[in-house]
């Protein structure tokens, strides 16, 4: 488990500094009155598998930083990345304050050892891998989990986690648009050289992967105790227009 | 020509997302003040062109039309719920990372459970 807290004065800056960049201040704690043991305790391990999720994607991020400065990518191109890292920390931080409003994480053991994806292998080469990433991670796993926090945020009715999931939407909807913006970076250049054989298998691939995500949210949006706080969602709730998702997330945007 | 639902959506949060922080700058509470503070965040920059048309590439990315209810059916007694799901990059399970720490046994129970010894 990562370790929050630090006694070093400027390390703290930098997470000031990380903390500035939220869209939006952190929420306060819940009062979590009416708030029955088992709906608590479910949620406190669903929030605990997301300090999982978040924590990943900084992993993933991070190579993908790794593979975009080695490729010479564009200034842009890593700025971006780097503030996705960035922003998936916080999200972490995050995922890790509501484990604490619900009873803490003294009594879980959380394994974030080794999080990032497999290894590439020497036959993959570093521009595919990042095209991959890119296509992968971020079009088509940040385009869908758009809309599954927008149905945990609308089916959640305690006030500091919907502001919580207003935090997570605003910044993932950036993300999604920033993955579109960085694939269009491999469509040209030396970049569109260096992966070129890849290219014409994206289609299918983002075509598989959603299909693959929509079926593990369908089939695990099966309700049960944690409704309220962000932890349980039934199949209607996946079942969302368009317009409405987009009205809901500029909801999220407001203060 | 078709333009894909989920690209519109995305294009129009992102343009959304533009107006919104160009007309309103984020405030968050400053050490030592007694009101937030404006912090001096650049307007998010667009991150997509406002081109009216997709670019090819985008184009041949474009994901199928947007429609949960026709996800297959599936069994819903999966034990655990995934909040966020991930792409698969490999074959086999990903190792289960948030477990219960066994519970240490107090010392009251521990000589509960603890055999008694033979009364001489």
């Amino acid at each position: 488990m990562i370790e929050l807290a630090t006694d070093s004065a400027l390390l703290r800056r930098f997470v000031r500094d990380l903390d500035a960049t939220s869209p939006r201040p952190p929420p306060a704690p819940p009062l979590l009155d009416g708030i029955t043991d088992e709906d608590r305790e479910a949620a406190r391990m669903v929030w605990a598998g997301r300090i999982v999720d978040e924590y990943r994607s900084v992993a993933v991020f991070s190579e993908l930083l790794q593979l975009l400065t080695d490729l010479e990518a564009p200034f842009a191109a890593l700025c971006a990345v780097q503030r996705l890292i960035g922003d998936e920390l916080r999200h972490t931080q995050l995922a890790a304050a509501v484990v604490d409003w619900l009873g803490g994480s003294a009594d879980l053991a959380i394994d974030l050892r080794d999080v990032g994806l497999p290894p590439r292998g020497s036959t993959t080469p570093a521009a595919i891998r990042a095209l991959h990433i890119i296509q992968r991670e971020l079009v088509v796993a940040e385009e869908e989990s758009v809309h599954v926090l927008d149905a945990y945020r609308r089916a959640s009715s305690e006030p500091a986690i919907v502001a919580t999931f207003d935090v997570l939407l605003v910044d993932e909807v950036r993300h999604a648009a920033a993955g579109r913006a960085l694939l269009a970076q491999f469509h040209t250049g030396h970049l569109a050289v260096a992966c070129a054989e890849a290219l014409p298998d994206l289609a299918q691939l983002a075509a598989t992967d959603r299909a693959t995500l929509r079926e593990t949210y369908a089939a695990t949006a099966i309700g049960g105790p944690g409704r309220a706080l962000g932890a349980s969602i039934e199949r209607g709730d996946l079942v969302y227009p368009a317009t409405r998702l987009r009205r809901s997330c500029m909801d999220a945007r407001q203060v | 020509m078709r333009i894909c639902p989920s690209l519109v959506l995305i294009l129009s949060l992102a343009a959304c997302e533009h107006a919104s922080t160009a007309t309103s700058t984020p405030t968050l509470p400053v050490e030592g003040a007694t009101t937030p503070t404006p912090l001096p965040l650049e307007p998010v920059p667009a991150l997509l062109p406002p081109a009216p048309t997709p670019a090819p590439e985008a184009r041949m990315i474009a994901p199928p039309p947007r429609d949960v209810k026709s996800v297959a059916t599936v069994d819903c007694s999966a034990p655990y719920r995934a909040t966020r799901a991930g792409v698969k990059w490999q074959e086999g399970c990903e190792p289960v990372r948030v477990t219960k720490k066994p519970v240490a046994a107090q010392p009251a129970q521990r000589d509960a459970a603890a055999p008694q010894a033979a009364k001489p």
